[in-house]
């Protein structure tokens, strides 16, 4: 426990809240304009739109922040050379998880925001459409998932680079491998981390002639989000490993 | 337990070069051990070492009585402060706040830190942020977290770096006072023989990685004895003189030297030369300077 009340007096004056709120706030607003552009027939289905909407722009927005955000917590350990005297006061493998475990707080605490931004837009808007409960934890679950193993990417990065340039730039250039991934051949897009965002929404989109629903829901990708959790535990593993290996 | 730290073979390579080689530190309970050595002789790879932040290629490390290894390192560090060469601090918060984190990890009680900020002198300076310090403060932050929680060994790698004068001068007595007042054991690095002969009780030299000298410090004062330097004006034949009558003396810059003698002797010497014609010019005592035993152990010059 002590580790993690260190770990979060570390975050002060840092504005993590900040980084996550502002595109928190983009993504609302984008839900109200495009709802409030949607027609009367569509309202029956705007969490299915809603839900499938914000998965995409997952895939555009949460890449970038995840490396920022990994960049703020990492750096200051960089900056200030303090893993010499951390190595000294814990083990050396637990600064590396509790980084991560702070990391995923603050992922848990954004992707529950965002549901609730969601419910919010449904409410103002009145949505005839039920949220079911497995629609709301299978968004939870996978948006939850993704991003920490995004923050755990970018947690290597920043800690193996000490010039922050480098985590940054894999964050932009995920964004559009995420984007472009959806248009690859199978089996390749679930080699790409930052194209799950899209693979675990329940929903899909189809074109059709206007005015007639687009997107209509698939059952859950259950084995997609297994290997997903595989791809995790390798990266995790490796990243450890790196880690512990550099000589302070 | 009579050495709080002790290593045996404690070697370090990087590349095929060996920047520490069987380095058999013994650093005694209560002393202040002044490890000395020029640039990049292997002073922060050893004490590195010691805390276990690097992996020795061979060797080990007993410290506070107990083998150091993986398993048991962050427990006897829990028993240990240190400052390794640069200060460690997170400059976006405070100093006090910079402190607050070493003692929750340290687990010890929260009046530590008003302690340790008054025993450096930082107490105006801990509500301001770390990053706008000056190089001498944040070296004080460093001995101040490193001095959290009153740890029975202190591994200070160049503790006197980027301080002022007097702020040196203050290190210095601060830590020379560490013993007694807390019952510290400290060891200090340093390239400085002048600042270590000031405050260590002990001194290990290390040069090219090498242990070349460990001992008490009067010890090296010792090797610092009165010899008897003769010069004449006519040196060879003096040299000739001198081994006819089977009389040891050592030449040093054109000086013949010899080891101090029984005031007659040096009188039947002097007599002897100057029965055989050679003019002397001068008979003086000298005594060797700590620093030409330290350029003659090591061969090298030293900043002073
Ligand atoms: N990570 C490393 N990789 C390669 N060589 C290293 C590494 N760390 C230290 N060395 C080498 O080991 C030698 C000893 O370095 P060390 O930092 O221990 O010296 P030092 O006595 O502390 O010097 P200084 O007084 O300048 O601080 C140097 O030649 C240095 O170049
Ligand atoms: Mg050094």
């Amino acid at each position: 426990m002590k580790l993690l009340t260190t770990e979060i007096k570390k975050t002060r004056y840092r504005k993590i809240w900040l980084l996550l709120l502002v595109p928190l706030a983009i993504q609302g607003i984008w839900m109200l304009f495009i709802t409030s552009h949607t027609n009367q027939a569509q309202l029956n289905m705007g969490y299915s739109n809603l839900l499938y909407f914000m998965s995409t722009m997952n895939v555009i927005i949460i890449p970038i922040v995840m490396a920022m955000l990994a960049s703020r917590l990492c750096d200051i350990e960089n900056k200030g050379n303090t893993l010499k005297l951390l190595y000294t006061l814990e083990e050396k493998g637990k600064v590396f998880d509790y980084k991560l475990i702070l990391g995923s707080i603050y992922i848990l605490g954004f992707t529950i925001l965002q549901m609730i931004c969601i419910k919010l837009v449904g409410g103002i808007f009145k949505f005839t459409q039920m949220l079911e409960t497995h629609m709301w934890i299978e968004f939870i679950v996978s948006t939850f998932t993704v991003s920490v193993i995004l923050f755990l990417i970018h947690q290597i990065l920043s800690f193996q680079f000490k010039n922050q340039v480098a985590c940054l730039t894999v964050g932009i250039g995920g964004t559009f491998f995420g984007l472009f991934s959806m248009f690859f051949p199978a089996p390749f897009p679930y080699f790409i981390i930052w194209g799950y965002y899209s693979i675990l929404s329940g929903f899909r989109f189809r074109n059709v002639p206007a005015g007639v629903m687009k997107v209509y829901e698939i059952p859950y990708k259950t084995e997609a989000l297994f290997f997903l959790a595989v791809l995790g535990i390798i990266i995790y593993l490796v990243g450890k490993k790196l880690f512990l290996r550099r000589e302070v | 337990m009579n050495y709080i730290i002790e290593t045996k073979m404690l070697s370090k390579q990087y590349g095929n070069k060996y920047s520490v080689k069987q380095l058999d530190l013994r650093v005694p309970v209560g002393s202040v051990y002044g490890f000395l050595g020029p640039n990049g002789a292997g002073k922060t790879t050893s004490m590195k070492m010691v805390l276990g932040l690097i992996k020795p290629t061979e060797g080990n490390v007993r410290i506070l009585g107990k083998q150091l290894c993986e398993k048991n390192r962050i427990t006897i560090l829990k028993n240990t402060g240190s400052l390794i060469e640069s200060p460690s601090y997170y400059g976006h918060l405070t100093g006090g706040e910079n402190l607050e984190i070493v003692r929750i990890l340290k687990n010890v009680s929260k009046s530590e830190i008003g302690n340790v900020l008054k025993i450096v002198r930082l107490e105006e300076e801990q509500h301001k942020k770390v990053k706008n310090y000056s190089l001498g403060m944040k070296q004080r932050l460093g001995l101040a977290v490193a001095l959290i929680g009153r740890p029975k060994l202190l591994l200070l790698d160049e503790p006197t770096n980027g301080l002022d004068p007097a702020g040196i001068q203050e290190m210095r007595e601060l830590i020379k006072s560490l013993p007694q007042k807390y019952g510290m054991t400290v060891m200090v690095s340093s390239h400085l023989l002048s600042e270590v002969d000031q405050m260590a009780t002990n001194v290990g030299i290390i040069d090219n990685g090498e242990l070349i000298f460990q001992d008490n410090l009067s010890l090296l004062h010792q090797q610092a004895s009165k010899k008897i330097h003769i010069r004449t004006l006519d040196q060879v034949k003096a040299f000739e003189v001198l081994n006819q009558n089977a009389i040891k003396y050592k030449v040093e810059q054109e000086n013949i030297v010899l080891p101090i003698l029984a005031e007659i002797e040096v009188a039947n010497i002097v007599s002897l030369l100057v029965e055989n014609g050679i003019g002397i010019t001068r008979v003086i005592e000298k005594q060797k300077s700590l620093e030409e035993i330290f350029i003659s152990l090591t061969g090298k010059q030293v900043s002073l």
